[in-house]
């Protein structure tokens, strides 16, 4: 009788889990005739057509990283290199450390005009960003479920136990777990944080002046040029107050970026 | 003949008493045009007022400027006195021919008295008059220009006005000068804005050559000589140049003095002098020009050449362009060539050897390369292509060179490769500048901006993970307790259950049944010590039962006569045979043992 309850409890939680969990697309809309299509496109140097394709796949609400980055590439065969950044930006959100990613992005910024002097940070931020890169916000969700789940599977089996050695040995392995959740639950926190806020902008006007204030007649402080990347930090109207990596800020228009 | 005149003059004068009037008018009977002369007028007494006559067609540059001078002298204790004072006016004229000007009048107590008239012959002028005179002149620069722009001017001469984008012209600046020239205060030469530029060599010292311009005899100095090269189409204008010089002048004194005379005077005058603009033409280069273009407007040839073609790995060779021609040399590119990518190629050396004749540059630019291949094989560097502007025909020519090819053959000597290889990787990494391809494979395709971390399923997992520990935990302390709860009561009934065995096996004891009888014993003392000492059957065996019973304060006599019993039992069932114990000592001693646990427990 009591081990039939332990069992019904394992189904019901699978069933709840598979219910709310990541829902795959369920879509009528065929994705594999148009990806292909894309695909011939490009590969026929039909570039605008590649572009036409893969957004009705992002129209419709879904992508992944590859799809990003090809639209990208499609994007810098067009010779549009800030869309073409931030569709690599976009795709590195979701698949931080993938090599190719990694190449275009670098590849398409040494294009661009403005160069900025990124100010140093501390070591540790630099390590705990590296560390942040090795899943995307999701997988990263999952994993701090997992652990966690794992600390009280732990538990339970700690309880009943009877013997001394293993006990403390599960402790111990118990412990670690409990660390390495919190570093999770940190992480998924700052990638989350990173890629839902969408705080990143890349600037898609050719030239930008950057005000002192959200005035049109304020100073112009400095210039920026289109496929620059800046961090967002206030909002006001339909003026942004922008952040650029050497830790200059200023004031710009909404229309003059396109989020991350 | 004129210095006895003015002697006499002055002869006649002294003799004249105060109140004789003498008004005189003085000037040279001959001038030539353009030249400056004196007019002065003379009277030996006070006037009042004096009244020029019209100088027509003379113009008047500087006038009239007065003076007076008083002698005073006692010659036998008699005095005389001697007043006079003049006018004076400096003449020019461009016309030639005999003028006469009419006399002037001055009052002098009341009285009006009339000069002579002058007749003035002009005749046409002569640049320099000679200088009858060797004396030293007076150093005195007069600023005031009394120097007409035909006495002096500048000009920039140009060899073409009209010219292609590219093409050269010379433009020269010369000196033009009818005065004796004595120094350069200053002479600012224009920027040439809209040309490419560069100084010819001129001579340190201006030497003059005489030129007829207009029927006048100058003399001609050039300042300076420069190519220019036009970089945009267009009018463009070469802006003025400016000098200032002095120039030494001959001046007649307005005091007649003897030794004035004698000397002669000579002043120097600055003129600031400004040449007209000149605008030059230039056209652009026709249109369909070849890409790429070198820039190169005159006529060239171009050739290529390599020092060795059949060489060694590693072993560095010569590939030379060699560019030879007149126009604009020096600023046209030569184009690269595309050597093939595992060669090592350093910067080119560049020597020009170019010189001007007559306003074209001409010569040769080479461009050399040191090459080193670093594999074997037969390698082809392919040809140039050269487009330029040919001024004779007017079109665009090309010249194409042809291909270099060059067989490369294996070192043996040389058996370490690693440096080889390392050329050849780190080409690989340069060819690489491209974005990467894109992927066939994009899917699994996501929900866009689905985040777990904000999910419910992610909110709920940690409140429903903790939420199912307890209730696992809970249920298994429940099944504790129950469990317990069953041991307790068969705790109970240990006693009860034993004897119930006991009673059994004295059954069989009367029927004398020996298997049944152990094995009835065997359950009753097994099964008590699991009741009464909570140890579940599956897990009873005789360790634990000792080790139980130890903890109870049980001694280890008795254990051992309770296990020996036991083993007895045990024995007995599979070989009755040899046991020596009666059955009924046996029954005995497990009522004994079990009557002697229930108390000590």
């Amino acid at each position: 009788m009591k081990q039939l309850s332990l069992k019904k409890m394992i189904i019901f939680i699978t069933l709840l889990f598979t219910f709310i969990g990541e829902k795959s697309y369920t879509n009528t809309f065929n994705f594999k005739t148009v990806l292909d299509s894309a695909f011939t496109a490009y590969n026929k140097k039909d570039y605008k057509k590649a572009i036409q394709f893969y957004h009705q796949i992002i129209d419709s609400g879904f992508a992944s990283a590859y799809l990003y980055y090809n639209i990208g590439n499609a994007y810098f065969r067009t010779n549009e290199i800030a869309k073409a950044i931030l569709y690599y930006e976009k795709a590195k959100l979701l698949n931080p450390k993938d090599p190719d990613i990694e190449h275009n992005l670098k590849y398409a910024n040494a294009l661009i005009s403005d160069k900025i002097n990124e100010l140093p940070e501390p070591f540790y931020i630099t390590w705990f960003r590296q560390i942040t890169y090795l899943f995307n916000a999701n997988t990263w969700a999952w994993i701090s479920i997992s652990l966690f789940l794992l600390i009280l599977v732990l538990i339970y089996v700690n309880f009943l136990s009877s013997s001394l050695f293993f006990t403390r040995l599960i402790k111990t392995i118990a412990t670690f777990i409990f660390f390495a959740w919190i570093f999770s639950l940190s992480t998924t926190y700052y990638t989350y944080k990173y890629s839902a806020s969408k705080k990143y902008a890349i600037i898609m006007s050719k030239v930008v002046e950057v005000k002192s204030s959200p005035d049109e007649n304020s100073t112009s402080l400095f210039v920026l040029h289109e496929g620059t990347k800046v961090y967002i930090k206030d909002e006001f109207e339909e003026w942004l107050e922008i952040k650029i990596a050497d830790g200059n800020t200023g004031w710009l228009k909404t229309t003059d970026v396109e989020r991350i | 003949m004129k210095p006895l005149q003015i002697i006499l003059l002055l002869f006649i004068l002294s003799r004249i008493t105060a109140q004789d009037i003498v008004f005189k008018a003085t000037a040279p009977s001959t001038v030539s045009t353009g030249s400056q002369f004196k007019v002065i007028y003379t009277v030996n007494a006070k006037p009042s007022s004096f009244k020029n006559p019209s100088f027509e067609p003379f113009e008047v540059i500087m006038g009239p400027s007065t003076s007076s001078s008083t002698s005073i002298s006692f010659v036998n204790g008699q005095m005389s006195q001697e007043i006079s004072y003049s006018y004076t006016y400096y003449l020019s004229t461009t016309k030639e021919g005999k003028f006469t000007i009419q006399p002037a009048e001055v009052i002098v107590n009341g009285k009006s008295y009339k000069s002579n008239s002058l007749q003035i012959e002009v005749i046409k002028g002569n640049a320099n008059p000679p200088t009858t005179n060797n004396q030293a002149p007076s150093n005195t620069t007069n600023p005031s220009a009394n120097i007409s722009n035909e006495d002096v001017f500048l000009r920039i001469n140009v060899n073409k006005n009209n010219v292609y984008q590219g093409e050269q012209l010379v433009a020269s600046v010369y000196i033009y000068t009818r005065l004796n020239i004595v120094g350069f205060e200053e002479i600012k030469f224009p920027t040439m804005t809209g040309f490419w530029s560069k100084d010819l060599e001129t001579p340190n010292q201006i030497q003059l050559k005489q030129e007829y311009i207009n029927g006048q005899l100058y003399n001609v100095g050039l300042l300076k000589r420069v190519i220019l090269s036009p970089n945009r189409s267009g009018n463009i204008t070469i802006e003025p140049v400016q000098a200032t010089v002095v120039v030494q002048q001959r001046v007649q004194s307005r005091r007649r003095s003897i030794f004035d005379d004698f000397f002669g005077t000579y002043q120097t005058v600055s003129k600031k002098l400004v040449s007209p603009p000149v605008t030059i033409q230039v056209k652009a280069l026709p249109p369909n020009q070849p890409e790429p273009f070198s820039g190169g407007v005159g006529s060239f040839s171009l050739e290529t050449s390599v020092n060795s073609n059949n060489l060694k790995m590693n072993e560095a060779f010569n590939y030379t362009i060699h560019l030879k021609g007149s126009g604009n040399i020096k600023l046209l590119d030569i184009p690269k060539p595309k050597f093939p990518s595992d060669f090592e190629v350093y910067d080119p050396k560049i020597t020009e050897n170019i010189n001007t004749k007559e306003g074209i540059t001409q010569g040769s630019k080479s461009v050399s390369y040191i090459i080193i291949p670093r594999h074997h094989g037969q390698f082809t560097i392919p040809g140039i292509t050269f487009h330029y502007f040919d001024l004779n025909t007017k079109t665009y020519k090309t010249i194409q060179t042809q291909p270099i090819h060059i067989h490369v053959s294996k070192d043996s000597t040389i058996a370490a490769t690693a440096v080889i290889s390392e050329f050849a990787k780190k080409d690989i990494s340069m060819l690489g500048t491209d974005i990467r391809h894109i992927k066939t494979n994009v899917e699994p395709l996501k929900k866009i901006d689905y985040f777990l971390f904000q999910s419910i399923l992610y909110k709920s997992s940690y409140p429903l993970a903790l939420l199912i520990l307890s209730l696992l935990l809970y249920i298994r302390k429940e099944q504790i307790k129950q469990r317990s709860n069953i041991m307790a009561m068969r705790n109970k009934k240990a006693n009860k259950v034993a004897n119930k065995r006991l009673k059994q096996a004295k059954k069989f004891l009367n029927e004398q049944n020996s298997e049944k009888f152990y094995e009835e014993i065997n359950r009753a003392l097994w099964g008590y010590l699991s009741d009464k000492l909570m140890i579940p059957v599956s897990e009873l065996n005789k360790e634990i039962v000792i080790e139980k019973l130890l903890n109870k304060n049980l001694n280890n006599d008795f254990i051992k006569e309770l296990f020996d019993t036991i083993e007895i039992c045990e024995f007995a069932r599979y070989a009755p045979s040899s046991i020596t114990i009666g059955m009924n000592d046996i029954y005995n001693q497990a009522s004994k043992h079990i009557n002697e646990l229930e108390d000590k427990i």
